[in-house]
């Protein structure tokens, strides 16, 4: 037994050390590779000689060409060369810019080896892409094609970056196209991120959106929100296709909400009847359109407006109650004289949420004027 | 009967050393994996595989606070200058006898309101609540009946206005970029009810704008020891059970919940010493038995900083709340042992808790008995005890070291010479004797546990070094 136990002993002692070992190991490559990558050296003399004499003579020879596509191959040199790049970007941002340019052939090579690398490597390649502005034209080509493959991938980071390539690269073609197979695919990418992405697209806004919503059958309604909230964040003039849309059947809760959310930003004078149907009909519509549509109502101030929100203050829903209340200041104004009716009531819910909102939104007032 | 001493000290052998490999295995497995997540989040964030665009998810920071007037404004202050978009703090005053209330309201200027709270889960009545606007960001207070920090974090989950709340402690800060990271995890992935944040002890360090400018290892050895075991227990065994969805606790310093899963889930139980991990052990069931995919990451880029005890007497009244709390979590969650419903949280992080945690005291105590009758009867070899002590104490402290370097490493952390000394000592010390204060702790901590019931914590106060 005990000879079993020294045993035991000697044989943790030995993954200890080699434990130990190898997290010294780690560390000392590791920050070795960082070092290197950060302190490019030579790699940046090189770079900085082949940018002088591209903007001499305007040209990059073959072999030159078969070097970067040969020595970009490795990560490590990928993040030596990019170190360089930003080196020179403060140097010689012109003169770095068209090299850049001039070298598209060679990062569109790269991306067919990249494809088949681990997700880590292939988010860094796809986000140097973007930062490079490599591939910045309408056209739907091999490179755009796998941008799209690495937007389905399953790393958050490779999506992103892909994604963001493609925003970057100004094609609503290679943007419609990523954002259907994804869909196709049930890729889950969360809904801000793709908004916020669609934002930040180069190309023609108006017509990517455009193109996203004819598209919106094809799109799984997590997609779709995107793009609605996309609208709603952007430019607008989607007034008449979202009222048809609300009076859709099988459209998703979620859509529908989003919907009404739009014509809280956009007035929309037709919408107005719709609106005051979804806020009367009791039992018939959930609590979340009625909720939705208080805060809708804030756009559409009259007297109707104001007592089917007084109204609103007694429902049973506290964040129907809430949201009219919150309405109803900010359209009505704070005169108290205004809400006697509801103050001076019986229902003591409507008379705290109103009273609540009222003194919050002096106070705001008080605090802005100060 | 020296036959059958004879005889049942053999088999408390084997159980021994089943019982060790079993520890020491689960250590070096942990303490590996958390040191390769570490570097591996490093090289992501060399490799640009990060999400640096101003994303947001709305957030809400409970503070619930009890006799907190030292630290309180401090706190409000560094959360004030937090880098993100959108988020609404509320401090919930738990019938404090000092002036914490009253600091705050001077601090900042706030007005009472008569606001309306939908309480959606049972928590003690307000008694008054002001509001106030600090540039983008509202500041509610709530000043309410004395009731327990679960029922102060339940009032702020009532008045929350946003769909995912962090908790914290009155005495903690958040890093600048803390918010950023936590709710990374909720960006990656639909399903995530909850997620942790590394908590790290402040009393060494200097942090100034939200970010960390100087960092000692302290003269303290008290501090210092739990700066060592926080590194191994927290860092490395959390990422561990992350592997596998498996994390049985969220530091009440410093979590990230969605709103809706603890609202169905019932919220945080007053009843309980240990809030925070039996929400966490709540959530697994409540998600498991109810089939909701859900998943509760760790993510160690969110950094916390947060007072340790440095006195053995405050430290002693911690550990005996955290194990009364791990007790009485375990106890109401029983069913999750060795269920196959729970998969790897039923047969890997249960058996994990109840042997190592919950267990340990008494089955060291055991060995300790045993060990003295083995004396007794002379069937011990007292050199080789020694010995197979000091290596398992060397084992425990150079998986340690492993761990803090690894986290000293990856969060770019530079330690003088004199601290790197200090490191190992602390270690070692640690792993000699640490385990006899918490062992003492643990084993005493169910003596008149009745009497304490759910009384806020109280240790020694001090400021945090923020400029």
């Amino acid at each position: 037994m005990r000879l079993d136990v020294k045993l035991l002993i000697y044989v943790y002692m030995g993954i200890c050390v080699s434990l130990l070992i190898f997290n010294l190991c780690y560390i000392f490559v590791d920050a070795a590779n960082g070092r290197q990558a950060q302190n490019p050296g030579r790699s940046f003399l090189r770079l900085q000689r082949r940018v002088q004499s591209f903007a001499r003579t305007g040209q990059i020879a073959a072999k030159e060409h078969r070097q970067n596509q040969r020595a970009l191959l490795s990560v490590k040199r990928l993040e030596r060369f990019h170190w360089s790049v930003e080196k020179m970007r403060r140097e010689m941002p012109k003169e770095m810019e068209a090299y850049l340019a001039a070298c598209e052939g060679d990062f569109r090579s790269l991306a067919l080896v990249y494809q088949k690398k681990d997700e880590l490597q292939k988010a860094y390649f796809a986000r140097i892409l973007e930062l490079y502005g490599i591939g910045q034209d309408e056209h739907y080509d091999e490179l755009k094609k796998i941008l799209v493959e690495m937007a389905c991938s399953t790393s958050v980071y490779t999506r992103e970056n892909a994604l963001r390539a493609l925003y970057h690269s100004g094609s609503t073609e290679a943007v419609i196209r990523a954002f259907l197979q994804m869909s196709r695919r049930g890729v889950f990418h969360y809904g801000k991120l793709l908004t916020d992405g669609l934002l930040s697209f180069c190309g023609d806004q108006e017509a990517l959106v455009w193109e996203l919503w004819k598209c919106r059958n094809q799109l799984s309604s997590d997609y779709v929100l995107a793009v609605m909230q996309f609208i709603r964040m952007s430019q607008g003039g989607y007034e008449e296709e979202f009222c048809n849309f609300l009076q859709e059947e099988n459209v998703d809760l979620e859509l529908r909400l989003e919907a009404l959310r739009y014509f809280r930003r956009y007035h929309h004078p037709p919408v107005y009847p719709l609106l005051l149907r979804l806020m009367n009909g009791s039992g018939e519509y959930g609590w979340e359109y009625q909720a939705v549509t208080a805060l809708t109502l804030v756009n559409y101030p009259c007297a109707k407006t104001e007592a089917v929100l007084k109204a609103a203050l007694c429902h049973r829903n506290w964040y129907v109650r809430y949201n009219a209340a919150s309405s109803l200041v900010t359209a009505f104004g704070t005169d108290e004289a205004r809400f006697v009716d509801v103050l001076g009531g019986d229902d003591r819910y409507a008379k705290e949420i109103l009273g609540y909102m009222l003194r919050h939104s002096r106070q705001r007032e008080g605090a802005d004027a100060t | 009967m020296t036959e059958f001493m004879r005889g049942f000290l053999t088999y408390v052998g084997y159980f021994f050393i089943v019982y060790l490999i079993g520890y020491a295995s689960f250590l070096f497995l942990s303490v590996l994996t958390g040191s390769l997540e570490l570097y591996r989040q490093k090289k992501m964030n060399r490799l640009k595989n990060e999400l640096d665009e101003d994303y947001y998810i709305p957030v809400s920071i409970l503070v619930p606070a009890h006799n907190e007037e030292v630290t309180v404004v401090d706190t409000v202050r560094s959360l004030l200058g937090l880098d993100y978009p959108l988020y609404e703090i509320i401090i919930v005053d738990d019938g404090s006898t000092d002036r914490t209330a009253q600091n705050l309201i001077d601090a900042f200027d706030m007005l009472e309101i008569a606001r309306p709270i939908r309480r959606q889960i049972f928590c003690q009545r307000q008694k008054a609540v002001y509001e106030t606007q600090e540039g983008n960001v509202s500041l509610t207070l709530i000043v309410k009946e004395n009731g327990g920090k679960a029922d102060a974090l339940n009032m702020g989950i009532n008045a929350a206005h946003y769909p995912y709340f962090i908790c914290m402690d009155a005495d903690s800060v958040l890093q600048t970029d803390s918010l950023r990271e936590i709710v990374k995890p909720v960006l990656e992935n639909d399903h995530v009810v909850a997620c942790g944040g590394l908590v790290r002890i402040s009393n060494s360090a200097k942090l100034k704008g939200g970010r960390l400018v100087k960092y000692r290892m302290p003269w303290n050895p008290i501090v210092g020891m739990q700066i060592m075991e926080y590194d191994r227990s927290f860092l490395a065994s959390r990422l561990m059970m992350n592997q596998f969805n498996g994390n049985l606790i969220i530091s009440g310093a410093f979590g990230l919940f969605q709103k809706k899963a603890v609202i169905s889930a019932g919220g945080y139980d007053a009843s309980t010493m240990g809030e925070d991990m039996e929400l966490v052990v709540r959530l697994h069931v409540f998600c498991r038995t109810n089939q909701i995919p859900y998943s509760i990451p760790y993510t160690p880029g969110a950094i916390c900083w947060s007072q340790a005890p440095s006195s053995v007497g405050d430290l002693m009244k911690q550990r005996r709340r955290w194990h009364l709390g791990l007790f009485q979590s375990m106890f109401r969650h029983r069913q999750i042992f060795l269920n196959r419903q729970f998969g790897m949280v039923g047969f890997v992080s249960y058996l994990y808790y109840l042997f190592y945690e919950l267990l340990s005291p008494f089955i060291e105590l055991f060995g300790v008995f045993t060990m003295a009758a083995a004396v007794l009867l002379n069937l011990i070899n007292v050199r080789f005890m020694i010995l197979f002590y000091l290596v398992y104490t060397l084992f425990g402290a150079i998986m340690t070291l492993t761990a803090f370097f690894a986290r000293i490493y990856t969060q770019n952390i530079t330690l003088s010479a004199a601290d790197g000394i200090k490191a190992v000592l602390m270690c070692i010390a640690e792993s000699l004797f640490f385990r006899f204060i918490l062992a003492y702790v643990r084993t005493t901590a169910f003596l008149g546990y009745k009497k304490r019931g759910h009384q806020w914590g109280s240790i020694k106060r001090e400021k945090i070094n923020v400029e």
